[in-house]
């Protein structure tokens, strides 16, 4: 009898325990959102707005990387691993380029995240139907020109790349290694379904921003005449922005970041310090870095909160002069460049041939597309003179080399099975 | 007056009287103590004449009814030597010094057992380290005392930063993602032992503060270390590391007893003068080379870069109790300056250890230590500081625009002082509650409940200084900034373990144990900081006035196990242990159910055989154990999530965080292993001899998500096969024993294989890298550098190295740029194997000379090869900074060492340097007053003592400290050992006297 009720009590005891086991592994998680609870139709909004969070935070950071390595900007701390970038010695294995996060001035890893971001949601979006999803043509053209617009830098600013996809079933399809003028025909794909839904959906400010954007991959492909179709669409007083703020460091604009009146960790470089341009305003702080760098300041974006142009009218206009250029239609540039130079308090030219022309194009896109994420893909595009020389000795040691696009870095090489 | 001529008349006459009685009744008596420090030992069996006591809390004892004039006195403890004198009846100030046997068969262990059992019963290795040891040598912190104690318990200081860190590794490292660190308990309860927390002062993300630095060593009794997954198994997933369990000191029956310990000493930087480099540089105006020896010139100008740093501490404690109640209750206060002005440390602990016995069958403990303190921690490694700017020290800097600096490469130390202020308040509270019950003589129970609350407050903060402001060096820096991270962290530990034993027959004894654990552990912060204050003298956040940026979360992890375990005695001689243990974790994937770990072990005492025939060998113990045991992924590596972030016009928006695996499981460590202890010609020599080979499957490896998927971070998956083998040998012996002089020597040996032996089988290139220079690859150790080597090199006619030629990796050379002459154009040679990041081999030798049983000579020396450090001091100064000898003078140097320098850093194997060393670790001097000299002091013992810590190293690394790398951060990742002006190891001289009332 009496084992009996021990027997019970140890069962009892065992339930109870049994019971309590079921929640004792229970953990709250209250900054991490699993995917599956937000990969709905009802947050579509929320992850379309998220992709475009995450391209303006790595467009941040190209054009801060973007703007060394083309000598918009002189890296002027003493961290080691920032040095490559400025003196044109890039190597596949230097990490801050390839794997950091963009509030690190990470570049790959960043802009990669922007173009995956984009085109998830623009897959979801796809197979989401317009009863679930409110607005669900405006969504898929903010995400398709986004995804564009990652896919552009991309293109731009590296010697070659690898897109991979996210497969419905969550699986991974890796890309192989594409040459630059694969990745604009993709990014001008994305711009092209970015304007048919902004058309549809009437969404002006994304079909102008495509419009752009595919002006400009299709510029990077020698199709001119495209890219001029494109471009006059646009209108001239069209500006499509970064946004930024002082909210938190994702959200800062990343020149202020790197070059303000509270932040010395680069100057401005040789070739803007002088230009006497309105579009390009910078200020003598008559001193050096640490590394002995001469310390100039951009005031083009005073605030963390400045905006900064991703595309816009100018930029548009710009294009069609190139364009004009490449048709032989010198006058038509020339008109153009001179709207430009007139900005910048120059006096009109006129060009007696392309080479010339082009030269004054240029110069144009280097002052009014100042710290803009532009100038290192016409650096690469217009294999613009290396300044300092390759050779030249290095502020910080050793000496300017001769990399001018980032290489596609070892963190993909490395982990990408296709490669 | 008169009364106090009475009171000691009195007492004369009673002392004269026992002793008259003694010698009439055929008595003696006298006290046992330990050798170290003449601590007076409780519960020793003291025998003559067929008349047997055990001693009194004071160690005394009484024999009384003894016949004749002499006998042979016998005195047993459990632990010590037996000692057998020849005394006169009728002594009764005897004064019989125990010294620790050479092995301990009898000892209790209580770390990877259900309860209290004698060491003969484990099957598996249990290292062992007396509190009482602590006493004389100069330790500060628990890592002090680890090292060199313990075979295969390997500690790797990081800074000599007072109050900083170490890594722990036990039986080498297993597991490439996770890590590698220990399991540590406290009283039974488990408590935070993380490597690397505080303020971020060596930057790249690092950290350097370690958490189990925090318990005073003045209150450890003793430390169990089991090694792996043969002896872990119990502990469950998280302890296929291996488990420290620290046993604080408990009051005994007994007369209330004081104990004072006062430490005065001073740390210093030892001979900066010949370690430090002499720097040059180029006069840019004239082309003249210029040089420095900024250490010799700023001592010459009368400020030594570094200070001697005072060091005192304080303990007082006071035990005793009935036979109901016993008590423990001790307070510390540590004060400690470092070589850099900014850095010191200042903590107060106190503890408090409470027994209670209300009855034969029912025991409750309970234990309360609370630390509190501020560490202030110097600028190092890459955040600059004193050593920074003096292994860059540029002769450029001593004119002209810079000549402010001094010659230092940045900012002076003044300058750093002012500005560079990194400091951690501590609260920590541990608390456990052990209630054993034995309701019966076959049964008995125990529930062990306790917590571990850690509460940092991390604070980096640089004052507004306008003189500062726009400085070359500081730039904004002086505008002001503060950021404090207020960290909490809990671990609640729920322990249940039952025994059941029977005689099954007179011959054999069965024990059944079961039970099971809830370890529960939640890791939050609150984190706050802005930059800027609008005027000098602000301190607070609030009052900067931008860049406020503020971050709360936490973290929680919680695991729950059952085990249940048998045990099988014959003849008290053969123990054979089987056990299971079944786990679960909230950081296991969905698709993971629970993980099973299975052990068996046998122990057999083969000298206490009938059949033993061998007198000169005392004792022989054979064991033999296999035992698993896991180790969890990280919380949330299992499942894919997006964190919320700012979004666009400041917008709610949520990032890709982690791509998760939701098959993820803990790492299996398989062990077994096999050994030996003996001691032999009248247990002078101890050997102690342990085999192991552990194998851990399903390790979780850490891959890179190619970018191109476009979630960023890592993904941890099971696919790794990582196996350790090694030998682990501790000798002891007393060489020389004479009436007045004994000679005592330890030597500990441990040696480690490791290799990987499976990764990811998709991955066709077996290795990944997990930081700068280091790979986890197939057919090496874990966390092995791997770079490119050169081979040779020549010298054109201006200096530069040419025909550079690396290891091909098939046996032979090549271009180290490739054919095309261009780094990193797709022909490159490749990287290749350099060496291990762990020490291969690693021990230590100790000696004690002991003289008329009072005086104490002992030194420890220990050593650590088969490993590489780099040497990042070089990697600054040379190929980035371009300030040695060899940027200037290339041809007086090997021209594989200027190939690397000219590279722009392509070629680093120069700089990954054999960092094997032996060290002079600790020599101390004691002497145990007489007792006519204590009682002056009103104490019933006093020891003084004199020891050094850190006195001489010999290596061939050419750093500047083998023990100095980055603890945490980017720079870490584990396993790099990555020196860069991190201030080394200091010297400690210091004086200690030690009271007992």
């Amino acid at each position: 009898m009496r084992l009996d009720r021990m027997r019970a009590a140890a069962c009892a005891a065992l339930v109870a325990t049994l019971a309590a086991c079921e929640n004792a592994l229970d953990v709250e998680s209250p900054s991490r959102i699993p995917a599956e609870l937000i990969e709905s139709p009802a947050n579509a909004a929320l992850l379309v707005r998220s992709a475009v969070g995450d391209f303006e935070c790595a467009f941040g950071a190209y054009v801060v990387m973007g703007g060394i390595v083309g000598d918009e900007l002189i890296e002027a701390t003493q961290t080691a691993d920032r040095w490559p970038y400025d003196a044109r010695r890039t190597q596949p294995n230097d990490l801050r380029y390839g794997t950091f996060g963009c509030t690190a001035n990470g570049v790959y890893t960043p802009l990669q995240t922007a173009r995956v971001s984009a085109e998830r949601i623009l897959g979801l979006l796809q197979g989401w139907t317009d009863a679930e999803v409110p607005n669900r043509t405006r969504l898929m053209a903010t995400a398709a020109a986004h995804a564009g617009y990652a896919l552009q830098l991309l293109g731009e600013g590296f010697c070659s790349l690898a897109v991979s996809t996210i497969n419905p079933d969550r699986s991974v399809s890796y890309g192989g290694e594409i040459s630059r003028d694969s990745v604009f025909r993709l990014a001008e794909a994305r711009f092209t379904e970015a304007i048919t839904a902004a058309q549809a959906s009437g969404t002006t400010d994304i079909l102008n921003m495509a419009l752009v954007g595919r002006a400009r991959a299709r510029l990077y492909r020698g199709r001119y005449a495209e890219a001029r179709a494109d471009a006059v669409q646009v209108p001239s007083t069209f500006v499509k922005n970064m946004t930024a703020s002082a909210t938190s460091g994702r959200r800062e604009n990343r020149v202020w970041s790197n070059n303000s009146a509270t932040s010395t960790a680069t100057s401005v470089g040789d070739l803007y310090r002088t230009l006497n341009d309105p579009r390009v305003p910078v200020t003598n702080l008559n001193r050096n870095s640490v590394t002995g760098v001469p310390l100039w300041r951009q005031d083009k974006y005073p605030t963390a909160g400045s905006p900064i142009r991703i595309a816009s009218g100018h930029e548009a206009a710009l294009i069609v002069a190139e364009a004009e250029i490449a048709a032989g239609n010198l006058a038509a540039a020339d008109s153009i460049i001179n709207i430009y130079r007139a900005r910048g308090n120059q006096s009109a030219i006129s060009s007696p041939d392309s080479a010339t022309a082009m030269s004054y194009l240029i110069d144009q896109r280097r002052r009014e597309l100042f710290l803009e994420g532009q100038h290192l893909g016409d650096y690469i595009r217009f294999q613009l003179p290396f300044s300092p020389a390759v050779g030249a000795p290095y502020h910080a040691g050793g000496v300017y080399g001769q990399q001018r696009c980032f290489p596609l870095p070892d963190v993909e090489r490395n982990n990408n099975p296709n490669l | 007056m008169r009364r106090s001529v009475c009171l000691c008349l009195g007492l004369l006459g009673s002392a004269v009287g026992a002793r008259l009685a003694a010698a009439q009744a055929g008595g003696i008596a006298g006290v046992v103590v330990e050798e170290i420090a003449g601590r007076p030992l409780a519960g020793v069996e003291v025998s003559a004449g067929g008349v047997a006591v055990t001693t009194d809390a004071e160690g005394r004892f009484r024999l009384e009814g003894l016949s004749g004039a002499e006998v042979v006195l016998s005195v047993r403890g459990v632990g010590y030597r037996p000692v057998q004198r020849t005394v006169s009846v009728g002594a009764v100030d005897l004064r019989i010094v125990l010294t620790r046997a050479p092995i301990e068969l009898e000892a209790v262990v209580v770390t990877g057992t259900p309860g209290e059992v004698q060491q003969r019963q484990v099957a598996n290795a249990v290292s062992r380290i007396s509190g009482d040891a602590l006493i004389e040598a100069p330790v500060t912190s628990v890592q002090d005392v680890l090292n060199g104690r313990a075979p295969s318990v390997v500690v790797l200081p990081a800074s000599g930063n007072v109050g900083s860190g170490s890594r722990l590794r036990i039986r080498g490292a297993s597991s490439p993602s996770l890590g590698n660190q220990p399991l540590v308990y406290v009283d039974g309860v488990r408590v935070n032992a993380a490597s690397a927390t505080g303020p971020v002062n060596q930057a790249f993300g690092s950290s350097s503060i370690s958490r189990i630095n925090d318990l005073n060593p003045d209150d450890i009794e003793s430390i169990e270390i089991i090694k792996g997954p043969a002896a872990a198994t119990l502990y469950g997933t998280e302890a296929s590391n291996g488990v420290i369990q620290i046993i604080t000191k408990r009051g005994t029956r007994g007369a209330t007893r004081w104990n004072f310990t006062a430490r005065q000493g001073t740390n210093f930087f030892s001979n900066p003068e010949e370690r430090l480099w002499v720097n040059y540089a180029r006069d840019p105006g004239t082309g003249q080379i210029l040089s420095i020896d900024l250490v010799e010139r700023e001592d010459s100008l009368g400020h030594p870069i570094w200070r001697n740093g005072h060091l005192q501490e304080y303990d007082l404690n006071v035990s005793g109790g009935s036979d109901v109640v016993q008590y423990f209750l001790g307070g510390g206060l540590e004060d400690n300056e470092g070589v850099d002005q900014s850095n010191d440390l200042r903590r107060y602990s106190v503890r408090g250890n409470f027994t209670v016995r209300p009855s034969g069958k029912l025991t409750t403990a309970l234990n309360l230590g609370y630390v509190t303190g501020r560490t202030n921690l110097a600028c190092e490694a890459g955040c600059g500081g004193r050593v920074w700017g003096t292994v860059l020290a540029n002769p450029l800097n001593l004119t002209g625009p810079n000549a402010s600096r001094r010659g230092f490469h940045s900012g002076t130390p003044e300058q750093y002082d002012l500005l560079e202020n990194y400091w951690q308040d501590l609260d920590r509270f541990t608390a456990s509650l052990q209630v054993t019950h034995q309701p019966t003589s076959w049964f008995s129970h125990r529930l062990n409940f306790g917590t571990d609350r850690t509460r940092e407050e991390d604070v980096t903060f640089t004052p507004r200084v306008d003189s500062l402001i726009n400085h070359p060096v500081w730039g904004s820096q002086p505008l002001g900034f503060k950021a404090v991270n207020d960290r909490t962290l809990n671990v609640t530990t729920v322990d249940y373990a039952a025994t059941a034993t029977f005689a099954v027959t007179p011959q054999v004894r069965s024990a059944t144990s079961f039970g099971g654990q809830h370890y529960w552990t939640r890791d939050g912060f609150v984190y706050a900081q802005g930059r800027e204050f609008p005027a000098p003298g602000l301190t607070a956040i609030s009052a900067t006035v931008r860049d406020r940026f503020n971050a709360q979360d936490f973290v929680e992890e919680k695991s729950l196990g059952f085990f249940v375990q048998e045990q099988i005695a014959w003849r008290d001689r053969v123990f054979v242990t089987l056990g299971l243990r079944s786990d679960d974790h909230s950081a296991f994937g969905p698709n993971f159910d629970r993980a099973y770990y299975p052990k068996a072990g046998v122990s057999w005492v083969v000298s206490g055989e009938p059949f033993w025939r061998f007198s000169w060998l005392n004792a022989l113990r054979v064991r033999a154990a296999y035992g698993e045991s896991g180790l969890q992924p990280q919380t949330f590596a299992a499942i894919r999530t997006y964190q919320p972030v700012t979004g666009p016009s400041d917008s709610a928006a949520v990032t890709p965080q982690f791509i998760g695996n939701p098959d993820l499981g803990p790492e299996r460590g398989r062990e077994w292993e096999l050994g030996f202890e003996a001691s032999a010609f009248g247990d002078r020599v101890g050997v102690e001899l342990t085999y192991y080979n552990k194998r851990v499957t399903d390790a979780i490896l850490e891959r890179q998500i190619a970018p191109s998927v476009g979630i960023p971070g890592t993904q941890f998956f099971n696919a790794g096969k990582v196996a350790n083998r090694g030998l682990e040998l501790q000798v002891r012996g007393r060489p020389y024993e004479g009436q007045r002089v004994n000679v005592d020597l330890t030597f500990n040996l441990s040696t480690n294989s490791n290799e990987i032996l499976e990764l990811d089988p998709r991955d066709p290139s077996q290795f990944f890298t997990p930081s700068a220079f280091i790979r986890h690859q197939v057919g090496y150790p874990v966390g092995s550098w791997f770079e490119q080597r050169v081979l040779s090199a020549q010298f054109d006619t201006l200096g530069n190295a040419v025909n550079v030629m690396c290891d091909d990796g098939q046996g032979g050379a090549m271009p180290c740029m490739g054919a095309n002459g261009v780094w990193g154009g797709g022909d490159d040679a490749p990287d290749v194997y350099l060496g291990r990041t762990t020490p291969k081999v690693e021990g230590s030798f100790a000696s004690t000379i002991t003289l008329w049983d009072r005086v104490r000579i002992s030194g420890l020396l220990d050593f650590k090869t088969g490993f590489r450090k780099l040497d990042g001091n070089t990697r600054v100064r040379c190929p980035i900074f371009n300030r040695c000898r060899e940027n200037f003078f290339p041809t007086e140097f090997d021209p594989k060492r200027i190939a690397g320098i000219q590279s722009s850093n392509n070629l680093v194997d120069y700089l990954i340097d054999d960092a094997s060393f032996a060290k002079l670790r600790e020599v101390s001097i004691a002497y145990t007053l007489p007792d006519r000299y204590a009682r002056r002091l009103s104490a019933s013992r006093a020891t003084v003592s004199v020891a050094g810590r850190n006195l001489y190293t010999w290596t061939g690394y050419g750093g500047l400290e083998p023990e100095a790398y980055f603890l945490g951060g980017s720079r870490s990742a584990g396993f790099s050992l990555w020196e860069q002006t991190t201030i080394p190891q200091l010297t400690t001289w210091v004086v200690t006297v030690n009271l007992a009332f």
